[in-house]
């Protein structure tokens, strides 16, 4: 909101002594305005920061058993050799990757669609737009309830509908070879509200005479968005796939409440539940700390390619 | 078409565009549909007694004897204490975290300085950061490092207070902690376009840094607070992780509710959804509620800040 | 009180110099106008003013006393911003009663009473309870003009204050602004880009461009002895006519037009040799149109075609190009009565009389001459 600056200005005047120089310096808005942002940062930092530090520092050690504090001696990559060579982190890095790609994918195009739909002019936008999004606003261990209750074999509403087509029953939950195909189904069900209203944002800050010049163009209203209207989205897009990707990999509460149990489904496990699992099913605080580090390495993947995009946008 | 001109031409022009319109409300209607049916079927499940929900289809309303509200009842008395906590917990974590918050934007939109950029950096990439990153140290460092429960033991003896309600305070106090990043970084993108002269003007009205924000700045971000408020205590009544690290388990006398729910109506026979649903429902009503009244400021914070 | 003086005083920001070495002495009680185009430091050299922006060299004093070191909350100055900023969520009352709640000196009845005095002054008595939002664009001027003035300054300091208003407007608060400064006589310095803003409040005016001090002089005499060809060009409403050529012959050669000098203005071009660039500069009021060749005096004057008309009424802008010229451009601009009619296409006798030429160096700018004013029986006000 200002520009001042922290540096005075070099010119030698005559008869400015330090404490005047001194005093301005206290009241400027630099120095004024610190204590606002310094101390929720400190905060912040430390719970952020701090925390990945110290489970780097965790993740040296041996540590095992007891929560009781670690002794940093003797502290050696060994944790993460022994990780990246587990077939079990091996497997549920897989599911990271399936998961991300197609929850990812399948968000941003379901929302898009959405968000097109509903920005045409239709009745009862905004009750719609509330509705889509409901889902949003329930606790995961909310919507894993309900899903499960979907999903149930032998009353559940999907297996139900099935069976009036002479399909099914199958164990969507149960069968290792589609339980995460079902999970994502469910993860979309609950964000594609949330594409949805960020392109719908994206969708307003285009001026509508775009679309209409379009329209007296003569092209065709598809055409207009593929050619006009989608292009300009970029940044919606980014954005969201951001949010959506992070989200992938260290989606952990809805895989927890499908079981109640640190063992998500069969065929679900991913890094955020192998790692819970690992420390406090098994107490193997270390080797836990060291795949919480790989995790965040690959949040990190996708974060800081955008940290940049936003620095170049000049949008911090 | 304009060289024709006939009525039968702007007709079927004319129906043409309502084929069209009805294709999208049909569409519309089917995602209504898709959106609201895993919603309304576990509250028509909750209705049900166990033999309705065997026999009865599991969308369709309970008929006759089906219908009973000792599921709800039970999931009740269940389910009462968690709510009771996470609103104990969740109500001051929010109000602490976006008056921290609204404080760190105006201070990084006030002024503009080398280096700001890392700090921005930092606040902004701290929204990503997965939890799990930072959950081992969590635990540590409430048992071990800063038992702040056994600290404050004391003022258990406070009226209102039952000794266990202490138990939510290193909760309350991470939630805080880390809901700072991202309510910065909605402060801030509105901060950012509030216009600069409002702040100058107050500078030359002769008022201090601290002036400005308490006559100016806050009352100009009322609305603000209210998305934050909305969208942020949504946040912290449906998180799990961090409960489940910091309490650990459901049957401990400060769960909150969503450490709860994913152990009701579980039994070596299999899941009672009757009970489960109610109980879920239960447990979702105040957000739900909440997101009832306030739809339109839960979305404009998802739309900014991410989910 | 309220003497400002400006030494020296340069902004960088990053690689680029806003603000480069600007002097000026602004004597209390004066209305000094910072004009110039959009990105020339004038806003920017009033923001050092206020304290809002902090100098990169230089020094600002208040009747003598260095105030680089004082915030823009204990310099005693008001500013009225471009866009008013007026608080959204207070009423005129609270606009007005804002700032003066920081002045010692007052009790809560007397804060009350100075309000309304000056909401009486500026005929907003009876806004006093509205919101910014409910008040028109003028009235929202009038706000932030009277939350400048209750507190009483030592100085005012006005950012294109009236630039938001519609044309009739803006004219009527000139006038009104100037009364009330003469009326409080307290220091203002007033930024526009506007020149007939300039031009008529103040007292004098600084003309900058690119950073740079240009000129600091009256009103007329800025119009009338331009320094530069920039400030020539921009003060006066149409601009002065150049015509770009050399010293040579007896006086003035360009392409289109030989212009013989006299001995008053010979010796100020003396410095010149043949074929150094020059500019003449003539302001449109000055050049004289002829129909006949009977009523002229025949040095000085060509026979120019008629291009364009504008009529505004009290006067005619008249387009003219050469015979001879083709596809370019017009070559003068002149004014003539408004009550005289002129035919596009005319071909009319045009004079440009010797005592009201300018005339600048070809590669610097700088004004080597500048009209006669003795000779001027009545200076043209606008």
């Amino acid at each position: 909101m200002g520009t001042n600056e922290t540096t005075g200005p070099s010119a030698t005047e005559e008869g400015v002594g330090w404490q005047t120089k001194f005093r301005y310096v206290l009241n400027s808005d630099f120095v004024r305005s610190a204590p606002f942002w310094a101390v929720p940062f400190a905060i912040m930092a430390v719970a952020v920061y701090g925390g990945i530090g110290y489970n780097f520092a965790i993740s040296l050690t041996d540590n095992n058993g007891t929560i009781e504090p670690a002794s940093f001696s003797n502290l050696d990559f060994e944790m993460y050799v022994q990780a990246l060579s587990d077939p079990n982190v091996i497997q549920a890095a897989t599911h990271n990757l399936i998961l991300l790609v197609s929850f990812t994918a399948i968000c941003l195009v379901f929302g898009l669609f959405l968000a097109i739909m509903l920005d045409r002019q239709i009745r009862y936008k905004e009750t719609v737009q509330m509705i889509y999004l409901l889902p949003m606003s329930l606790s995961f261990v909310v919507t894993a309830q309900l899903w499960l209750w979907m999903y149930d074999t032998d009353s559940g509403i999907i297996n139900e509908l099935l069976g009036l087509l002479s399909l099914g029953p199958i164990d969507f939950i149960g069968n290792p070879e589609i339980a995460l195909w079902a999970i994502i189904f469910a993860l979309i069900w609950q964000f594609s509200g949330y594409t949805m209203v960020v392109y719908l944002a994206g969708l307003q800050s285009i001026p509508s005479s775009q679309f209409e010049a379009g329209m007296i163009d003569g092209a065709r209203t598809l055409r207009i968005y593929l050619r006009v209207i989608i292009p300009q989205l970029k940044a919606s897009s980014v954005s969201a796939a951001v949010v959506l990707m992070v989200f992938a990999l260290k989606a952990f509460t809805f895989l927890y409440a499908m079981t109640g149990r640190y063992f998500p489904p069969q065929g679900t496990d991913i890094l955020a539940t192998l790692m819970v699992r690992e420390a406090w099913q098994y107490n193997n605080w270390a080797y836990s700390a060291a795949i919480a580090t790989l995790l965040l390495l690959m949040a990190l993947g996708v974060i800081a390619p955008y940290l940049y995009y936003q620095y170049r946008e000049g949008s911090l | 078409m304009a060289d024709n001109g006939s009525n039968f031409d702007i007709r079927s022009i004319v129906d043409g565009m309502n084929h069209r319109r009805l294709g999208i409300y049909v569409f519309v209607t089917v995602f209504i549909a898709f959106f609201l049916v895993p919603l309304e079927t576990g509250i028509m499940t909750a209705l049900k007694s166990t033999e309705a929900i065997n026999r009865s289809l599991p969308f369709l309303p309970p008929a006759g004897d089906g219908f009973t509200l000792a599921n709800l009842e039970l999931a009740l008395e269940q389910v009462q204490r968690g709510v009771i906590n996470s609103l104990l917990m969740a109500l001051p974590a929010t109000i602490i975290n976006i008056v921290l918050a609204s404080m760190a934007a105006y201070g990084l939109t006030l002024v503009d300085w080398r280096g700001q950029i890392g700090v921005l950096l930092l606040f902004v990439a701290g929204v990503f950061v997965p939890y799990q990153a930072v959950i081992v140290p969590l635990a540590r460092f409430w048992t071990h490092i800063f038992p702040i429960t056994e600290i404050l033991s004391p003022l258990a003896r406070l009226v209102l207070v039952e000794p266990y309600h202490l138990e939510l305070i290193p909760l309350m106090i991470t939630h805080v902690a880390y809901g700072i990043p991202i309510i910065t970084v909605l402060f801030r993108s509105y901060y950012k376009s509030m216009p600069k002269s409002l702040i100058e003007a107050g500078k030359i009205d002769g008022k201090s840094v601290t002036q400005i924000y308490r006559d100016i700045v806050l009352p100009l971000s009322k609305p603000m607070f209210g998305v934050v408020f909305i969208y942020q205590f949504t946040q912290i009544y449906n998180e799990f992780l961090f409960s489940k690290v910091l309490i650990g388990s459901a049957s401990a006398q400060q769960a909150t509710v969503t450490l709860i729910l994913p152990q009701i109506g579980a039994s070596t026979s299999g899941l009672d959804y009757g009970l489960r649903m109610s109980a879920a429902f239960l447990a979702a009503l105040p957000t739900l509620l909440l997101y009832i009244a306030f739809a339109e400021q839960f979305a404009e914070g998802l739309k900014t800040g991410g989910a | 009180m309220g003497a400002i003086t400006i030494d020296s005083l340069t902004k960088r920001f990053d690689d680029v110099v806003a603000v480069d070495d600007v002097s000026v002495e602004i004597e209390d009680g004066e209305f000094l106008v910072l004009v110039g185009p959009s990105g020339c430091g004038k806003t920017t050299t009033l923001r050092m003013v206020a304290g809002l922006e902090t100098p990169s060299e230089g020094a600002i004093r208040f009747d003598g006393e260095l105030v680089n070191y004082t915030v823009p909350q204990d310099r005693d100055v008001a500013m009225v911003f471009q866009d008013y900023a007026l608080y959204p969520h207070m009423t005129v009352r609270g606009n007005l009663k804002f700032g003066l709640e920081e002045e010692p000196d007052y009790t809560d009845a007397e804060r009350d009473e100075r309000v309304e005095e000056v909401a009486e002054l500026l005929d907003i008595g009876n806004l006093l309870e509205r919101k910014p939002g409910e008040l028109s664009g003028g009235q929202q001027q009038r706000v932030a003009l009277g939350r400048a003035i209750v507190r009483d300054p030592e100085v005012f300091l006005m950012d294109e204050p009236l630039s938001n208003l519609d044309a009739k407007l803006r004219a009527q608060m000139r006038t009104e602004l100037q009364q009330l400064q003469d009326q409080l006589d307290v220091t203002t310095v007033y930024v526009t880009h506007d020149q007939t803003e300039a031009m008529t409040m103040s007292d004098r005016m600084v003309v900058m461009n690119d950073g740079e001090l240009q000129q600091v002089g009256a009103p007329l005499e800025l119009y009338h002895e331009p320094t530069n060809r920039f400030v020539a060009e921009f003060i006066g409403e149409p601009s002065m006519n150049f015509v770009d050529g050399q010293r040579g012959g007896d006086g003035f050669e360009s392409e289109t037009l030989d212009y013989p000098f006299d001995s008053t203005i010979e010796s100020s071009v003396a410095s010149l040799g043949d074929g150094d660039r020059l500019t003449l500069g003539i302001r449109p009021e000055d050049i004289e149109l002829y129909d006949d060749a009977a009523d002229v005096d025949v040095s000085h004057t060509e026979a120019m075609t008629v291009t364009v008309v504008e009529p505004m009424g009290n006067e005619n802008v008249v387009h003219l190009t050469y015979d001879d010229s083709e596809t370019r451009g017009d070559d003068l601009i002149a004014i003539s009565d408004g009550l005289r009619t002129i035919e596009t296409g005319a071909e009319l006798l045009v004079r440009i009389p010797p005592e009201a030429i300018h005339l600048f160096d070809g590669d610097t700018g700088d004004a080597l001459h500048n009209r006669l004013l003795e000779t001027d029986e009545q200076p043209v006000t606008q």
